[in-house]
């Protein structure tokens, strides 16, 4: 008798268990991959940054995976108990004891958890090999392969399995024993005299939040090096703050009190099914006040990683090609046997090159602390650097012969320094002021002590100074064919040489020394110069790292906001008795049923446009927070929030065939 | 003949536990006529009346009203022919309880998108008749069961429906609030020549109609005209409902 109920219930919201149970298997499958990957002897044994690092990483994320899974599954499995209220309340009252009905709601659980548990893990035995492929490809890792679960997963995996079964089921139970012991629902009943207040308040802080987010704009776009300013921070705050809270109470304020207030004209009201659709829709918004609300907040969360994410892809991708426009260089010190080793290899070189450059003290304001300081710094003439390969110059802005250009780091364009405004008093030369600032070396930052500066031929020849380097830069055609072995020996001649400087109250009177590098005997005062720099070491890791981030950051968002759709999925389609009843009333006195659809996709649009439209505006606050060159963001953001909301739209129209299917089947 | 029923039938469930709640049943209906459908519980009634009123689609057989064929019509369309020409008294009042009395009411002539004037005039004149003025603002969910009744007759007679449909509309009324809205149906029958079709297991009230068909097993035993005299007609009644359940099965008023 007691499994006929379970298995009438079960069968009765079968379309909402389907949802729960497939967003549940997808989190339990993604959760079971992660793990076995973490794990994985291959990719342990063939990718030395996995094994150093990433598994860390891979870890960490699963415990957060698993914490968030966990937290849906707690959370929305209480819908299903909710939903059942009635049932069991009748139950009771045809004298079926508290324990039967609590152990009711304790099976169903099981049996749902159960199910869920049994697709994640096979999905994970089908789907490892795909996921593991996929890492790989994004990784630029070319190696085969193979899916393996190892007996430590498995166990733990289990023990995950069964207690999550039992503590879901445990809390379930739990829900049972509040509903046979409180009998009546916990509802309390909200004033519309409370909620026009709170809902006046809610709009005023998203328009002061949107008006704040316009002034932030301006405030950002004049905002120097300094950073920004206290103002700035405090407005920042308060926008995140007033969106925040806003959207909470036009959930709950504003949107009922426009509803009450249409339902309330009678010219509006008064004609088709306004009337009812209004107040349904207002009832069904009161319950789901917080869901939707969670769901916006959440969705922002969302797309902002989604965002900041893909942001910070390109800038560490930019940043590679400025910072490794070249595939090998050295300096006069090592040349000789980097280019042994170029040969040895038998890479083919396609092109070289080389420049001259002069080593020189100067006198700047340090960026950070705003102070003097006094560092050596290289020079290049214009006639060089103009000789040196267009690729290489393309990273820099463009400079005539008669002007200064200052190559260092920091000066990204993304940044928005580029016009920053640079003065340099160097020692025994005429001092320089310019606005030119790249940041492309064309060598490698590490071939240069200090920064870089573009200077005139004439200003250069000028120059009396004494220390002066050649560099010399390759390209190879298909990539350098470096071995391990040869790479280790080239290790010696990292760093070719130290600068020493011995700083006095003037510039003129400071003095450098180069030395030998040693590593035991280096102070704040000694700059290194690098002895070659090789992009393949830069250029293996960044793919590395890269393709593993884009690889997690996809499973985070693509679970989470799968996740969130089937909250809403659900809170669309589990509807009280009542609200049944009054659909299928409907149908009684002379609705038809595509009026009824009407109601159920104005129910769908609501749960579904207004928090899409609430996240993307709050999303796109807080990214130009973070971005000051905020334009330069617009394209990654509007494919962003245009794959959010065609994601966002196949789950609302998805949820409205089902939402539809199930009432038409009921009213019918 | 404004109602003709050919050989309707209509069976719930599937294959060996299907139930024949109506065996090829065929019934007409003039227009002005005031048509009680009674039986024991369980007998057909409301399934018939369901069917009539297009609530329910029969599984073969024809409902032809105004020389329509409703089985052939599509959802709109049916929608449509209801919400303009038919009214609804159901047994379990079906009120919204989202809405308010007055908005309860109204809802028909809404749908309609009647003139807000027109549905203010209505409403009033259906709240002084029925005397329900001073619900007009309370909520479905403070009703007694009486006064859900006398709304819910409310709703249905709003739009001056040409056909009422009625499942047993006094089932919950005590018998002033039941004669008052028995009254008002036979008003509206004489004057407006509304077709009134109404299921009932009680006497007295089946006594107001001018024809009476018995339903027995799902399908039509017998039927009493009304001569013009509801003592008789009344008394008839009762021997017809001996005969087919010896007494025990209907809700005989002894008052009556």
């Amino acid at each position: 008798m007691y499994l006929k109920i379970i298995r009438r219930s079960l069968s009765k919201m079968h379309d909402s268990y389907l949802i729960y149970i497939l967003a549940c298997s997808f989190a339990i499958g993604i959760f079971s991959i992660l793990i076995s990957l973490a794990d994985n002897k291959i990719m342990k044994h063939d990718i030395s940054m996995w094994r150093t690092s990433l598994v860390p990483i891979v870890f960490t994320l699963s415990i957060v995976f698993a914490v968030s899974a966990f937290v849906y599954m707690a959370y929305v499995g209480g819908f299903f108990i909710k939903q059942q209220r009635h049932e069991f309340l009748t139950f009771e009252k045809l004298g079926m004891s508290k324990f039967t009905i609590i152990l009711i709601g304790f099976i169903q659980t099981f049996v749902i958890q159960f199910v869920a548990w049994v697709l994640g893990i096979i999905e994970a035995f089908i789907f490892q090999k795909f996921f593991g492929m996929l890492l790989l490809y994004l990784m630029r890792v070319r190696i085969d392969f193979t899916s393996a679960f190892n007996w430590n997963s498995i166990v733990s995996l289990l023990q995950i399995a069964i207690s999550s079964m039992v503590i879901f089921s445990v809390m379930n139970a739990f829900r049972t024993y509040r509903i046979v012991k409180k009998k009546k629902p916990n509802t309390k009943k909200v004033n519309i005299w409370l909620r026009i207040p709170t809902g006046t308040i809610g709009i005023l802080m998203f328009v002061s939040a949107v008006v704040g987010t316009i002034g932030l704009f301006t405030a950002m776009e004049s905002t120097d090096t300094r950073g920004y300013s206290n103002r700035v921070i405090l407005q920042s705050l308060y926008v995140a703050t007033a969106y925040f809270f806003g959207t909470y109470l036009i959930y709950f304020g504003f949107l009922p009190v426009l509803l009450t207030a249409l339902q309330k004209v009678k010219w509006i009201s008064y004609s088709g099914l306004n009337m009812f659709s209004f107040k349904y829709l207002k009832e069904r918004m009161k319950r789901n006040t917080s869901v939707l609300w969670f769901v916006t907040e959440l969705s922002t969360m969302a797309l902002m990683l989604l965002t900041v994410c893909y942001f910070g892809y390109r800038l560490v991708y930019d940043n590679y090609h400025t910072e490794y426009p070249f595939a090998m260089t050295a300096n006069r010190d090592t040349v000789n046997d980097v280019k042994k080793t170029i040969d040895d290899s038998k890479t083919e070189i396609s092109r070289e090159y080389h420049s001259k450059i002069k080593i020189e003290l100067v006198s700047s304001v340090d960026e950070t602390t705003r102070v003097l300081v006094q560092r050596p710094a290289s020079f290049m003439s214009y006639s060089e650097y103009m000789r040196l390969p267009k690729k290489i110059r393309d990273q820099n802005p463009y400079v005539n012969p008669k002007q200064f250009m200052r190559i260092g780091f920091g000066n990204d364009e993304t940044f928005g320094f580029s016009n920053r405004r640079i003065e340099w008093n160097v020692k025994n030369s005429a001092k320089i002021v310019t606005h030119k600032n790249g940041s492309s070396f064309p060598y490698g930052g590490g071939m240069f002590p200090g920064s870089l500066m573009v200077t005139p031929d004439n200003y250069y020849n000028k120059m009396n100074t004494a220390s002066t380097d050649t560099l010399y830069g390759w390209y190879f055609k298909h990539g350098d064919k470096i071995t391990k072995k040869q790479a280790e020996a080239l290790r010696k001649h990292r760093n070719a040489y130290m600068i020493h400087v011995d700083a006095k109250s003037s510039v003129d009177d400071s003095t450098f020394t180069i030395t030998k590098y040693n590593p035991n005997n280096y102070g704040d005062n000694d700059y290194i110069q690098a002895g070659f720099v090789r992009q393949e070491n830069a250029k293996r890791r960044l793919h590395q790292i890269v393709g593993f981030f884009i690889f997690m950051i996809a499973i985070f968002s693509i679970a989470l906001l799968l996740a969130l759709g089937s909250v809403l999925t659900l809170r669309v389609l589990l509807r009280d008795d009542h609200e049944w009843r009054q659909l299928k009333t409907l149908k009684k006195i002379g609705v038809s049923n595509q009026e009824i659809r009407g109601i159920v996709r104005s129910e769908n649009i609501l749960t579904f446009v207004i928090p899409l439209i609430f996240a993307i505006l709050q999303a796109y606050a807080a990214i130009i927070l973070i971005n000051n060159e905020y334009s330069s963001i617009i394209p990654e953001f509007a494919i962003i929030c245009l794959s959010y909301v065609v994601l966002y739209s196949i789950i609302g129209v998805v949820t409205y065939m089902i939402s539809w299917r199930s009432v038409k089947r009921r009213i019918n | 003949m404004q109602i003709n029923v050919k050989n309707v039938a209509k069976d719930y469930g599937k294959r060996l536990n299907a139930v024949h709640a109506i065996k090829d049943i065929s019934l007409e209906v003039e227009k002005g006529e005031f048509l009680g459908i009674m039986g024991p519980s369980g007998a057909g009634k409301s399934t018939l009346l369901n069917m009539i009123s297009t609530n329910e689609r029969p599984d073969h057989g024809q409902i032809i009203i105004d020389d329509i064929d409703m089985t052939q019509l599509h959802d709109r369309e049916l929608a449509k022919y209801r919400r303009n020409k038919m009214g609804f008294i159901y047994q379990s009042f079906e009120l919204l309880d989202s809405l308010n009395v007055k908005e309860n009411i109204i809802l028909p002539l809404a749908l309609n998108h009647a003139n807000k004037k027109f549905i203010e005039a209505r409403v009033k004149h259906l709240n002084y008749l029925l005397n329900i003025e001073k619900l007009s603002n309370r909520n479905v969910d403070d009703l007694s069961l009486g006064q859900r009744q006398l709304v819910s007759a409310a709703r249905a007679l709003i739009n001056n429906p040409e056909i009422l449909f009625a499942d047993e509309p006094t089932g919950s009324l005590d018998s002033k609030s039941a004669t008052i809205l028995l009254n008002y149906m036979q008003l509206i029958n004489q004057r407006e020549h509304a077709t009134i079709l109404m299921a009932t297991h009680d006497a007295f009230t089946a006594s107001y109609c001018s024809r009476v068909v018995f339903v027995k097993d799902g399908t039509i035993f017998s039927e009493i005209v009304n001569s013009g005299k509801r003592e008789d007609f009344f008394e008839q009644i009762i021997n017809m409902q001996r005969t087919i359940g010896g007494g025990s099965y209907f809700n005989v008023s002894e008052n009556n």
